[in-house]
């Protein structure tokens, strides 16, 4: 069970942390509620409790946007406030329980495990599989009345399998579910701990309890039945033996079904001959689309898997209709036809199996719009995704030649990359590899889009670096869904490291620390802050020129700062400086003939640029003199801005 | 163990066919099938299936037509309907989740998983 926890305490956020991580729970904590935010966005957790008084966002507001977004799980808020009336507006917010400090931990803990109890449909609060038990109160698992001891992350993943038994967990879910933030294992780590957990479990008699549903993740099988406990071995043969004679059955029904399936395939035979000898009429093109939409959802129930991917294509083909690739097509309805005329030849599960996608897809935000790469040489999947994507706030730039990612990265980087596994001239695994090589693009979320779903294949590319893969053909609520989860961790952990990915200085978020701790030295040991903003110019975007000056001036600043000034990016254009008790009498003199040399070679240097002019401005302010808190002398730097040169 | 019942609407005869095979054989299930949303969803109504597999593209009386009049019925509304299609266009699968459809089972499926993917998704086991 993952928890996470707001409090500005950190002593009390301490002594909890610990109290829970003994009891297994997961733990993630901050002192802030923006970030507590940032966190509940980014995660699912199955509790939140919240301190009422917090920096950032306080715990009822949050409390409220928790709730009004659609988190669903138990809110306890933490408060020294005790009157009727604060209780009610907690309660009203959202909160499910309510703690009044001073409290002892063994009440918080009680009430966190009744609240943890609440949601669940179980009348006992002991979870069951066959002969297992687990007590989740004494963090206890028995199989037939005998001990099975087991790590704390062993124990979480059986805890969450028995919890949700009719759920699939991905890796990506697992590692969000039982892994706190600050840790970020391997996909590797989590096969270990199923590996180990299935060894326990065997060992101890509760044999094959947890399935690999191959490309998905892992969930639990169904357990033995209880009531005929004489009959409880479970008999995996049998299932086996069902699944074959199912798959079979399909598969010498295909000749009564022969005569249909024929009719489609004419239909799309028609729209290749037309496409020989053009016009394709719009009802040709129509009958042949619905033909093909058909074909790709039937053939591979006759364990014609491919028939179905190629049918799949050609129905994308029918939507695009891209005269200019008509070859294509026609290539394409003759390889459908070959593979009818063979028909089904065997009888084994097909690769991938079949999908099944719950439908608790929460409409995502649109008004921030993300930047995704896509790198495959099939247009037809590149204009897959061009269609699919943009609705959802994501912007796709395709490239079908992987010898131009680079050129790609620079000209516009994106938030995420898909990639495609087989692609001339640079495979994707290699092309992955080189990304993670360098600093820059170590932590950019990195996607695969594969047909192949062979264990080695999808092995090596989580070993260059890739963090998911997903099967083709696409299946858009998973994509977007998948796309989704990889932005937002990406995003979280970006803001958690606190590192501007461009300049490498403090990001907004660390910077505003690293400011106020100097404002609070300067409060308590009367000195002057000194706070110096650069804001560069055109103000629209930042164009290449304004990026490479923008480098230019954090490998001049440490020269002209000392050390422990703080010096962050505050915005995508501007540059932040606090400086406590500086040497200078005015940053304008000191920085100012410097800064403004550096803009004048800088132009020198691309005389034939044709964007907007660059500039640098300059503009400053003084603790305690123009204001006492950060927001203030921000605005008085801003009011002061001059330009350099 | 207590059989499911299992309405599968389509207008696909072989898909229709092989979903009925799979779950007779794999569960032991009883399944009946319609040809068309208004036959379906008039079935639903008398059969009073445990599940209700429903195609999104089928001619005249679409799933999501079909979805809404089940969702009318006094009779049926309460029945779990997972959707059956090739593709799902994400703007039409917020209208189903707003209509109150439970899973989309994406075509073509595997006839050896079906039954215990139903029984996943549905919370059956």
């Amino acid at each position: 069970m993952k928890i996470l926890l707001v409090d500005d305490d950190e002593v009390l956020i301490d002594r909890l942390t610990s109290d829970l991580v003994a009891q297994h729970y997961v733990v993630d904590t901050t002192t802030n509620g923006l970030l507590g935010w940032e966190y509940a966005r980014s995660a699912p957790y199955d509790l939140i409790v919240l301190d009422i008084d917090l920096p950032g966002l306080d715990g009822l507001s949050l409390c409220r946007r928790l709730r009004q977004t659609g988190y669903a799980g138990p809110i306890l808020l933490l408060t020294g406030r005790g009157s009727n009336s604060d209780k009610v507006e907690g309660l009203n917010a959202g909160a499910d329980d309510y703690l009044i400090k001073p409290y002892t931990l063994t009440e918080l803990t009680a009430r966190l495990r009744a609240l943890l109890r609440r949601p669940t449909v179980m009348s006992s609060p002991t979870l069951h599989w066959g002969q297992l038990r687990c007590d989740p109160n004494a963090n206890l698992v028995t199989v037939a009345d005998q001990t099975v001891v087991l790590s704390p992350k062993e124990y979480g993943l059986l805890e969450l399998l028995l919890r949700h038994p009719d759920r699939i967990f991905s890796n990506t879910v697992l590692l969000e579910r039982l892994w706190s933030a600050d840790d970020s294992p391997g996909e590797e780590t989590i096969r270990t701990h199923i590996k180990r957990l299935r060894r326990k479990l065997k060992q101890a008699g509760a044999d094959d309890m947890v399935e690999n549903v191959y490309g998905m993740g892992y969930r639990l099988r169904p357990a033995p039945p209880a009531a005929e406990p004489e009959l409880t071995q479970p008999d995996p043969s049998l299932e086996q033996a069902k699944a074959e004679a199912a798959r079979a059955a399909a598969i010498a029904a295909f000749d009564q079904f022969r005569p249909i399936l024929g009719d489609r395939m004419a239909a799309l035979r028609r729209a290749a001959a037309a496409l020989r000898q053009p016009p394709l009429s719009d009802e040709v093109q129509s009958m042949a689309q619905g033909a093909a939409h058909k074909l790709a959802g039937s053939l591979g129930l006759f364990g014609l898997t491919e028939g179905s991917h190629l049918a799949r294509r050609l129905e994308d083909w029918l939507v695009q209709n891209d005269a200019a690739q008509r070859a294509e097509f026609i290539a394409l309805v003759a390889q459908l036809d070959a593979q009818l005329a063979a028909g089904p030849r065997e009888i084994s599960a097909p690769p991938g199996g079949s999908r099944i996608v719950p439908l608790a897809v929460t409409p995502r935000s649109t008004d921030t719009r993300h930047r995704v790469l896509a790198i495959d040489d099939d247009p037809l999947i590149l204009a897959q995704l061009q269609r699919l994507l943009p609705p959802w706030g994501l912007d796709v730039v395709t490239l079908s030649d992987p010898r131009q990612t680079w050129t790609a990265l620079e000209a516009s980087p994106p938030d995420l990359v898909l990639l495609d596994l087989d692609m001339p001239h640079v495979r994707g695994v290699e092309l992955c590899r080189q990304l993670r090589q360098q600093e820059r693009w170590q932590t950019l979320p990195i996607l695969f889009l594969t047909a192949c779903r062979e264990a080695t294949a999808v092995y090596e590319l989580y070993q260059a670096g890739a963090d998911d893969y997903l099967p083709k053909p696409i299946l858009e609520p998973e994509l977007v869904n998948r796309l989704f989860q990889r932005l937002e961790r990406g995003r979280l952990l970006q803001t958690l490291a606190g590192t501007d990915p461009l300049t490498g200085l403090a990001n907004r978020r660390k910077g505003t620390i690293e400011l106020d701790l100097l404002l609070h030295l300067a409060h308590r040991y009367p000195q002057p802050l000194s706070l110096v903003l650069l804001h560069l110019s055109p103000d629209l975007a930042l164009t290449d020129s304004a990026k490479d000056l923008m480098v230019g001036l954090v490998a001049v600043l440490p020269t002209l700062t000392r050390r422990g000034d703080a010096i962050a990016r505050w915005g995508p254009q501007e540059i932040l400086i606090g400086a406590l008790a500086p040497d200078w009498s005015s940053p304008q003199d000191a920085l100012g003939p410097p800064l403004a040399q550096l803009l004048a070679d800088r132009l020198r240097s691309s005389p034939g640029n044709l964007g907007p002019p660059l500039g640098l401005h300059l503009g400053a302010a003084t603790f305690p003199t123009d204001g006492q808190t950060l927001d203030r002398l921000y605005q008085q730097a801003t009011h002061r801005l001059a330009s350099l040169g | 163990m207590v059989t499911k019942r299992i309405l599968i609407i389509d207008d696909e005869a072989d898909v229709r066919e092989i979903a009925k095979v799979s779950l007779e054989i794999t569960k032991n299930w009883e399944v009946t099938t319609a040809a068309s949303g208004d036959e379906g969803a008039a079935l639903a109504a008398t059969y009073r299936p445990d599940a209700i597999l429903l195609d999104v593209v089928m001619p005249k009386v679409d799933g999501l037509a079909t979805l809404l009049k089940l969702g009318e019925n006094i009779e049926t509304q309460h029945i779990p309907v997972i959707l059956l299609t090739a593709t799902l266009r994400l703007a039409t699968q917020q209208s189903f989740v707003a209509a109150g459809a439970r899973a989309v089972l994406i075509k073509p499926f595997d006839p050896g998983l079906l039954g215990g993917q139903i029984e996943s998704v549905l919370g059956w086991q």
